[in-house]
Protein backbone atom coordinates (compact mmCIF):
# COMPACT_ATOMS: atom_id res chain seq x y z
CA UNK A 1 0.00 0.00 0.00
CA UNK A 2 1.41 3.37 -0.97
CA UNK A 3 0.89 6.68 0.81
CA UNK A 4 -1.78 7.97 -1.56
CA UNK A 5 -3.84 4.84 -1.15
CA UNK A 6 -3.38 4.92 2.61
CA UNK A 7 -4.61 8.49 2.85
CA UNK A 8 -7.55 7.94 0.55
CA UNK A 9 -8.67 4.96 2.56
CA UNK A 10 -8.13 6.68 5.86
CA UNK A 11 -10.11 9.73 4.82
CA UNK A 12 -12.80 7.46 3.47
CA UNK A 13 -13.03 5.45 6.66
CA UNK A 14 -10.99 6.80 9.59
CA UNK A 15 -12.37 4.10 11.90
CA UNK A 16 -11.20 1.31 9.58
CA UNK A 17 -9.50 -1.61 11.32
CA UNK A 18 -7.74 -2.66 8.13
CA UNK A 19 -4.48 -4.44 8.87
CA UNK A 20 -2.98 -2.96 5.71
CA UNK A 21 -3.67 0.55 6.98
CA UNK A 22 -2.24 -0.29 10.37
CA UNK A 23 0.90 -1.74 8.81
CA UNK A 24 1.49 1.27 6.57
CA UNK A 25 0.90 3.66 9.45
CA UNK A 26 3.59 1.94 11.47
CA UNK A 27 6.20 2.15 8.77
CA UNK A 28 5.44 5.65 7.40
CA UNK A 29 5.89 8.57 9.84
CA UNK A 30 4.29 11.07 7.44
CA UNK A 31 1.20 8.93 7.03
CA UNK A 32 1.10 8.31 10.76
CA UNK A 33 1.04 12.08 11.28
CA UNK A 34 -1.63 12.35 8.61
CA UNK A 35 -3.69 9.70 10.38
CA UNK A 36 -3.40 11.45 13.72
CA UNK A 37 -4.74 14.65 12.23
CA UNK A 38 -7.56 12.96 10.36
CA UNK A 39 -8.63 11.01 13.42
CA UNK A 40 -8.45 14.08 15.64
CA UNK A 41 -10.57 15.91 13.13
CA UNK A 42 -12.98 12.99 13.10
CA UNK A 43 -13.59 13.50 16.80
CA UNK A 44 -14.43 17.13 16.07
CA UNK A 45 -16.83 16.17 13.29
CA UNK A 46 -18.60 13.73 15.58
CA UNK A 47 -18.94 16.35 18.28
CA UNK A 48 -20.23 18.89 15.81
CA UNK A 49 -22.71 16.46 14.30
CA UNK A 50 -23.98 15.49 17.74
CA UNK A 51 -26.76 18.07 17.91
CA UNK A 52 -29.12 18.43 20.78
CA UNK A 53 -32.30 16.60 19.90
CA UNK A 54 -35.71 18.08 20.81
CA UNK A 55 -36.82 16.35 24.00
CA UNK A 56 -40.32 15.95 22.70
CA UNK A 57 -39.26 13.98 19.61
CA UNK A 58 -39.44 10.43 20.98
CA UNK A 59 -42.67 10.98 22.97
CA UNK A 60 -44.26 12.57 19.90
CA UNK A 61 -43.33 9.62 17.71
CA UNK A 62 -44.75 7.17 20.24
CA UNK A 63 -47.93 9.22 20.59
CA UNK A 64 -48.34 9.41 16.83
CA UNK A 65 -47.89 5.66 16.57
CA UNK A 66 -50.53 5.01 19.25
CA UNK A 67 -52.97 7.32 17.53
CA UNK A 68 -52.29 5.67 14.20
CA UNK A 69 -52.89 2.30 15.79
CA UNK A 70 -56.14 3.47 17.32
CA UNK A 71 -57.28 4.70 13.91
CA UNK A 72 -56.18 1.39 12.41
CA UNK A 73 -58.13 -0.57 15.07
CA UNK A 74 -61.16 1.63 14.56
CA UNK A 75 -61.11 1.04 10.83
CA UNK A 76 -60.41 -2.64 11.31
CA UNK A 77 -63.42 -2.92 13.64
CA UNK A 78 -65.43 -0.77 11.25
CA UNK A 79 -64.52 -2.97 8.33
CA UNK A 80 -65.49 -6.09 10.27
CA UNK A 81 -68.82 -4.51 11.16
CA UNK A 82 -69.35 -3.51 7.54
CA UNK A 83 -68.39 -6.97 6.31
CA UNK A 84 -70.76 -8.57 8.84
CA UNK A 85 -73.57 -6.27 7.72
CA UNK A 86 -72.97 -7.12 4.08
CA UNK A 87 -72.90 -10.85 4.81
CA UNK A 88 -76.08 -10.57 6.87
CA UNK A 89 -77.84 -8.52 4.21
CA UNK A 90 -76.79 -10.85 1.42
CA UNK A 91 -77.73 -13.85 3.53
CA UNK A 92 -81.19 -12.51 4.30
CA UNK A 93 -81.73 -11.45 0.70
CA UNK A 94 -80.70 -14.87 -0.57
CA UNK A 95 -82.91 -16.49 2.01
CA UNK A 96 -85.86 -14.47 0.83
CA UNK A 97 -85.16 -15.19 -2.82
CA UNK A 98 -83.96 -18.75 -2.58
CA UNK A 99 -86.36 -20.16 -0.03
CA UNK A 100 -88.78 -22.26 -2.03
CA UNK A 101 -92.35 -21.13 -1.70
CA UNK A 102 -94.10 -24.04 -0.09
CA UNK A 103 -97.55 -25.13 -1.13
CA UNK A 104 -100.29 -24.59 1.41
CA UNK A 105 -100.41 -28.26 2.46
CA UNK A 106 -96.67 -28.49 2.99
CA UNK A 107 -96.55 -25.12 4.67
CA UNK A 108 -98.96 -25.99 7.46
CA UNK A 109 -97.02 -29.07 8.53
CA UNK A 110 -93.74 -27.16 8.13
CA UNK A 111 -95.15 -24.42 10.34
CA UNK A 112 -95.88 -26.89 13.12
CA UNK A 113 -92.54 -28.63 12.75
CA UNK A 114 -90.70 -25.31 12.84
CA UNK A 115 -92.45 -24.36 16.05
CA UNK A 116 -92.48 -27.67 17.89
CA UNK A 117 -91.95 -25.94 21.21
CA UNK A 118 -95.55 -24.69 21.12
CA UNK A 119 -96.78 -28.30 21.14
CA UNK A 120 -95.34 -28.63 24.63
CA UNK A 121 -96.77 -25.35 25.96
CA UNK A 122 -99.19 -25.53 28.89
CA UNK A 123 -100.43 -21.97 29.06
CA UNK A 124 -104.02 -23.04 29.75
CA UNK A 125 -105.42 -19.95 28.07
CA UNK A 126 -109.03 -19.11 28.96
CA UNK A 127 -111.74 -18.97 26.30
CA UNK A 128 -112.27 -15.26 26.93
CA UNK A 129 -108.59 -14.56 26.48
CA UNK A 130 -108.45 -16.61 23.29
CA UNK A 131 -111.42 -14.78 21.87
CA UNK A 132 -110.03 -11.41 22.83
CA UNK A 133 -106.81 -12.15 20.94
CA UNK A 134 -108.55 -13.72 17.94
CA UNK A 135 -111.05 -10.89 17.54
CA UNK A 136 -108.57 -8.97 15.45
CA UNK A 137 -108.47 -11.88 12.98
CA UNK A 138 -112.23 -12.17 12.67
CA UNK A 139 -112.54 -15.49 14.53
CA UNK A 140 -114.40 -16.42 17.69
CA UNK A 141 -114.84 -19.66 19.66
CA UNK A 142 -118.44 -19.91 20.81
CA UNK A 143 -117.63 -22.67 23.29
CA UNK A 144 -114.65 -24.43 24.77
CA UNK A 145 -113.59 -27.38 22.63
CA UNK A 146 -110.54 -28.42 24.63
CA UNK A 147 -107.89 -26.97 26.89
CA UNK A 148 -105.99 -24.26 25.05
CA UNK A 149 -102.27 -24.77 25.74
CA UNK A 150 -101.04 -22.00 23.43
CA UNK A 151 -102.65 -19.04 21.68
CA UNK A 152 -100.74 -16.36 19.90
CA UNK A 153 -100.75 -14.29 16.70
CA UNK A 154 -98.31 -15.74 14.18
CA UNK A 155 -97.13 -14.88 10.64
CA UNK A 156 -98.73 -17.16 8.07
CA UNK A 157 -98.10 -17.55 4.35
CA UNK A 158 -100.19 -14.63 3.14
CA UNK A 159 -100.84 -12.56 6.23
CA UNK A 160 -100.52 -12.47 9.96
CA UNK A 161 -102.82 -15.09 11.47
CA UNK A 162 -103.36 -17.00 14.66
CA UNK A 163 -101.70 -20.08 16.13
CA UNK A 164 -103.57 -22.25 18.63
CA UNK A 165 -102.59 -25.50 20.30
CA UNK A 166 -105.36 -27.55 21.93
CA UNK A 167 -104.98 -30.52 24.18
CA UNK A 168 -106.38 -33.43 22.14
CA UNK A 169 -107.35 -36.85 23.46
CA UNK A 170 -103.95 -38.36 22.84
CA UNK A 171 -101.74 -35.38 22.02
CA UNK A 172 -101.54 -31.73 21.06
CA UNK A 173 -103.58 -30.48 18.14
CA UNK A 174 -102.56 -27.33 16.30
CA UNK A 175 -104.99 -24.95 14.64
CA UNK A 176 -103.68 -22.30 12.27
CA UNK A 177 -105.96 -19.45 11.26
CA UNK A 178 -104.63 -18.28 7.88
CA UNK A 179 -106.22 -15.04 6.62
CA UNK A 180 -106.15 -14.34 2.89
CA UNK A 181 -104.92 -17.84 2.03
CA UNK A 182 -108.05 -18.87 0.18
CA UNK A 183 -108.82 -22.40 -0.97
CA UNK A 184 -111.80 -23.79 -2.83
CA UNK A 185 -112.33 -26.95 -0.84
CA UNK A 186 -111.14 -29.12 2.01
CA UNK A 187 -107.55 -30.39 1.65
CA UNK A 188 -105.70 -33.09 3.53
CA UNK A 189 -102.00 -33.75 3.88
CA UNK A 190 -99.64 -35.75 6.04
CA UNK A 191 -96.01 -36.50 6.73
CA UNK A 192 -94.50 -39.31 8.87
CA UNK A 193 -95.28 -37.36 12.06
CA UNK A 194 -98.34 -35.24 11.41
CA UNK A 195 -101.64 -35.34 9.62
CA UNK A 196 -103.46 -32.18 8.59
CA UNK A 197 -106.69 -30.98 7.20
CA UNK A 198 -107.16 -27.54 5.65
CA UNK A 199 -110.57 -25.99 5.52
CA UNK A 200 -111.83 -22.94 3.64
CA UNK A 201 -113.09 -20.08 5.82
CA UNK A 202 -114.75 -16.74 5.12
CA UNK A 203 -111.52 -14.77 5.15
CA UNK A 204 -109.02 -17.42 4.07
CA UNK A 205 -108.42 -20.89 5.44
CA UNK A 206 -107.77 -22.82 8.60
CA UNK A 207 -105.49 -25.80 9.20
CA UNK A 208 -105.81 -28.48 11.86
CA UNK A 209 -102.67 -30.51 12.46
CA UNK A 210 -102.53 -33.51 14.75
CA UNK A 211 -100.28 -36.47 15.38
CA UNK A 212 -103.02 -38.98 14.65
CA UNK A 213 -106.22 -39.27 12.66
CA UNK A 214 -108.47 -39.65 15.72
CA UNK A 215 -107.42 -36.38 17.31
CA UNK A 216 -107.60 -34.71 13.93
CA UNK A 217 -111.12 -35.87 13.18
CA UNK A 218 -112.36 -35.09 16.69
CA UNK A 219 -110.99 -31.54 16.58
CA UNK A 220 -112.38 -30.94 13.10
CA UNK A 221 -115.84 -31.92 14.27
CA UNK A 222 -115.69 -29.83 17.43
CA UNK A 223 -114.35 -26.75 15.71
CA UNK A 224 -116.94 -26.99 12.95
CA UNK A 225 -119.64 -26.07 15.43
CA UNK A 226 -117.62 -23.88 17.81
CA UNK A 227 -115.67 -21.61 15.48
CA UNK A 228 -117.32 -18.57 13.92
CA UNK A 229 -115.63 -16.55 11.21
CA UNK A 230 -116.60 -12.97 10.46
CA UNK A 231 -115.96 -11.73 6.97
CA UNK B 1 -59.39 -9.09 19.77
CA UNK B 2 -58.28 -6.24 21.94
CA UNK B 3 -54.83 -5.15 20.81
CA UNK B 4 -53.69 -4.79 24.40
CA UNK B 5 -54.38 -8.42 25.13
CA UNK B 6 -52.57 -9.58 22.02
CA UNK B 7 -49.06 -10.78 22.93
CA UNK B 8 -47.79 -10.21 19.37
CA UNK B 9 -49.08 -6.65 19.51
CA UNK B 10 -47.44 -6.13 22.89
CA UNK B 11 -44.14 -7.39 21.47
CA UNK B 12 -44.50 -5.08 18.51
CA UNK B 13 -45.12 -2.14 20.85
CA UNK B 14 -42.08 -3.00 22.92
CA UNK B 15 -39.89 -3.37 19.83
CA UNK B 16 -41.13 -0.13 18.38
CA UNK B 17 -40.64 1.82 21.59
CA UNK B 18 -37.14 0.44 21.97
CA UNK B 19 -36.35 1.47 18.40
CA UNK B 20 -37.65 4.99 18.98
CA UNK B 21 -35.68 5.40 22.18
CA UNK B 22 -32.50 4.00 20.71
CA UNK B 23 -32.42 5.57 17.27
CA UNK B 24 -34.67 8.62 17.00
CA UNK B 25 -31.93 11.00 18.16
CA UNK B 26 -29.36 9.85 15.59
CA UNK B 27 -32.00 9.80 12.87
CA UNK B 28 -32.97 13.35 13.77
CA UNK B 29 -29.35 14.51 13.61
CA UNK B 30 -28.92 12.87 10.23
CA UNK B 31 -32.13 14.45 8.94
CA UNK B 32 -31.26 17.82 10.40
CA UNK B 33 -27.88 18.04 8.70
CA UNK B 34 -29.41 17.14 5.37
CA UNK B 35 -32.44 19.41 5.62
CA UNK B 36 -30.91 22.19 7.77
CA UNK B 37 -34.39 22.55 9.21
CA UNK B 38 -35.31 21.31 12.66
CA UNK B 39 -39.07 21.08 12.10
CA UNK B 40 -38.64 19.32 8.77
CA UNK B 41 -36.11 16.93 10.31
CA UNK B 42 -38.59 16.06 13.04
CA UNK B 43 -41.32 15.46 10.48
CA UNK B 44 -39.01 13.23 8.45
CA UNK B 45 -38.09 11.18 11.49
CA UNK B 46 -41.71 10.85 12.55
CA UNK B 47 -42.69 9.76 9.07
CA UNK B 48 -39.82 7.29 9.07
CA UNK B 49 -41.04 5.70 12.27
CA UNK B 50 -44.63 5.60 11.03
CA UNK B 51 -43.48 3.76 7.94
CA UNK B 52 -41.42 1.47 10.14
CA UNK B 53 -44.42 0.75 12.39
CA UNK B 54 -46.60 -0.17 9.43
CA UNK B 55 -43.93 -2.50 8.09
CA UNK B 56 -42.64 -3.80 11.41
CA UNK B 57 -43.62 -7.36 10.49
CA UNK B 58 -41.17 -7.24 7.61
CA UNK B 59 -38.29 -6.56 9.99
CA UNK B 60 -37.06 -10.10 10.50
CA UNK B 61 -33.84 -9.28 12.34
CA UNK B 62 -34.22 -6.65 15.02
CA UNK B 63 -30.49 -6.14 15.06
CA UNK B 64 -30.86 -4.66 11.60
CA UNK B 65 -33.42 -2.11 12.81
CA UNK B 66 -31.05 0.83 12.83
CA UNK B 67 -29.83 0.21 9.29
CA UNK B 68 -33.43 -0.29 8.19
CA UNK B 69 -34.52 3.00 9.77
CA UNK B 70 -31.66 4.93 8.22
CA UNK B 71 -32.58 3.45 4.85
CA UNK B 72 -36.21 4.51 5.26
CA UNK B 73 -35.20 8.00 6.37
CA UNK B 74 -32.76 8.38 3.53
CA UNK B 75 -35.51 7.52 1.05
CA UNK B 76 -37.88 9.84 2.85
CA UNK B 77 -35.48 12.74 2.46
CA UNK B 78 -34.80 11.86 -1.17
CA UNK B 79 -38.55 11.73 -1.77
CA UNK B 80 -38.94 15.12 -0.15
CA UNK B 81 -36.37 16.67 -2.41
CA UNK B 82 -37.80 14.86 -5.38
CA UNK B 83 -34.76 12.99 -6.52
CA UNK B 84 -31.90 10.77 -5.56
CA UNK B 85 -28.51 12.27 -5.78
CA UNK B 86 -25.94 10.23 -7.62
CA UNK B 87 -23.31 12.79 -8.37
CA UNK B 88 -20.09 10.98 -8.77
CA UNK B 89 -16.90 12.43 -7.45
CA UNK B 90 -13.37 11.58 -8.32
CA UNK B 91 -10.44 10.52 -6.25
CA UNK B 92 -8.36 13.02 -4.45
CA UNK B 93 -4.92 13.80 -5.67
CA UNK B 94 -1.69 13.75 -3.77
CA UNK B 95 -1.70 17.52 -3.58
CA UNK B 96 -5.16 17.72 -2.10
CA UNK B 97 -4.46 15.03 0.46
CA UNK B 98 -1.23 16.74 1.46
CA UNK B 99 -3.33 19.63 2.63
CA UNK B 100 -3.98 17.68 5.83
CA UNK B 101 -0.32 17.87 6.66
CA UNK B 102 -0.27 21.61 6.19
CA UNK B 103 -3.03 22.35 8.66
CA UNK B 104 -2.93 21.94 12.36
CA UNK B 105 -6.50 21.41 13.35
CA UNK B 106 -5.81 20.54 16.98
CA UNK B 107 -9.19 19.40 18.22
CA UNK B 108 -9.18 21.91 21.03
CA UNK B 109 -8.76 24.76 18.59
CA UNK B 110 -11.66 23.79 16.44
CA UNK B 111 -14.74 25.57 17.52
CA UNK B 112 -17.69 23.30 17.35
CA UNK B 113 -19.97 25.96 15.98
CA UNK B 114 -17.50 26.73 13.20
CA UNK B 115 -17.43 23.12 12.17
CA UNK B 116 -21.20 23.00 12.27
CA UNK B 117 -21.31 25.99 9.98
CA UNK B 118 -18.87 24.22 7.72
CA UNK B 119 -21.06 21.12 7.70
CA UNK B 120 -23.98 23.25 6.64
CA UNK B 121 -22.00 24.36 3.62
CA UNK B 122 -20.95 20.91 2.42
CA UNK B 123 -23.15 19.73 -0.45
CA UNK B 124 -25.49 16.97 0.64
CA UNK B 125 -24.19 14.43 -1.85
CA UNK B 126 -20.94 14.48 0.09
CA UNK B 127 -22.37 15.11 3.52
CA UNK B 128 -24.98 12.36 3.40
CA UNK B 129 -22.64 9.36 3.33
CA UNK B 130 -20.36 11.10 5.80
CA UNK B 131 -23.23 11.45 8.25
CA UNK B 132 -24.11 7.79 7.81
CA UNK B 133 -20.55 7.04 8.89
CA UNK B 134 -20.24 9.58 11.66
CA UNK B 135 -23.75 9.35 13.11
CA UNK B 136 -24.86 5.93 11.92
CA UNK B 137 -21.49 4.27 12.42
CA UNK B 138 -21.67 2.49 9.08
CA UNK B 139 -18.76 1.36 6.97
CA UNK B 140 -18.36 2.28 3.31
CA UNK B 141 -19.47 -1.26 2.44
CA UNK B 142 -22.73 -0.84 4.35
CA UNK B 143 -23.41 2.61 2.97
CA UNK B 144 -22.66 1.35 -0.52
CA UNK B 145 -25.26 -1.36 0.01
CA UNK B 146 -27.76 1.25 1.16
CA UNK B 147 -27.10 3.40 -1.91
CA UNK B 148 -26.90 0.46 -4.26
CA UNK B 149 -23.43 1.52 -5.31
CA UNK B 150 -19.87 0.35 -4.79
CA UNK B 151 -18.01 0.89 -1.51
CA UNK B 152 -15.31 2.62 -3.55
CA UNK B 153 -17.75 5.26 -4.75
CA UNK B 154 -18.89 5.87 -1.18
CA UNK B 155 -15.31 6.08 0.02
CA UNK B 156 -14.67 8.73 -2.59
CA UNK B 157 -17.63 10.77 -1.43
CA UNK B 158 -16.87 10.65 2.26
CA UNK B 159 -13.23 11.36 1.53
CA UNK B 160 -14.30 14.39 -0.45
CA UNK B 161 -16.71 15.41 2.32
CA UNK B 162 -13.94 15.46 4.89
CA UNK B 163 -11.73 17.40 2.56
CA UNK B 164 -14.43 19.96 2.00
CA UNK B 165 -15.20 20.25 5.67
CA UNK B 166 -11.61 20.74 6.51
CA UNK B 167 -11.18 23.38 3.89
CA UNK B 168 -14.45 25.21 4.49
CA UNK B 169 -13.52 25.32 8.11
CA UNK B 170 -10.14 26.74 7.31
CA UNK B 171 -11.63 29.21 4.84
CA UNK B 172 -9.71 27.68 1.97
CA UNK B 173 -12.17 26.43 -0.56
CA UNK B 174 -9.62 26.82 -3.32
CA UNK B 175 -8.08 23.45 -2.43
CA UNK B 176 -11.30 21.61 -2.92
CA UNK B 177 -11.83 23.18 -6.30
CA UNK B 178 -8.61 21.83 -7.71
CA UNK B 179 -9.04 19.75 -10.78
CA UNK B 180 -8.48 16.07 -10.43
CA UNK B 181 -5.57 14.34 -12.07
CA UNK B 182 -6.64 11.39 -14.11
Amino acid sequence: MNCLEFRRQLLGEPASKSSELAAHRLQCPACSQFANKVQAFEVCIKEAAHLQVPESLAPRILLQQRMAQRRQSFWRRGMWAMAATIVLTVGLTLRVFLTPVLGLEASVIAHVENELKHLHAHDNVSLAEVNQQMQKYGVQLTQAVATVNFANPCPMRKARGFHLVFQGESGPVTVLIMPKDYIDSRLTTADPHFQAVILPTKNGSMAIVAENATDLAQMETRLASALQFQS
Amino acid sequence: MNDRSNPNMNNAHATFEAMVNAYSADLYRYAYWLTKNSALAEDMVQETFMRAWKALNSLLDHKAAKYWLFTILRREIARHYGKERHDMVSYETDAELDYWLEVDPGPTQVEKWALQRAMAEVPSEYLEPLLLQVIGGYSCDEIGEMYGTSPGAIMTRVCRARQKLRKVLDGDESHSNKKVKT
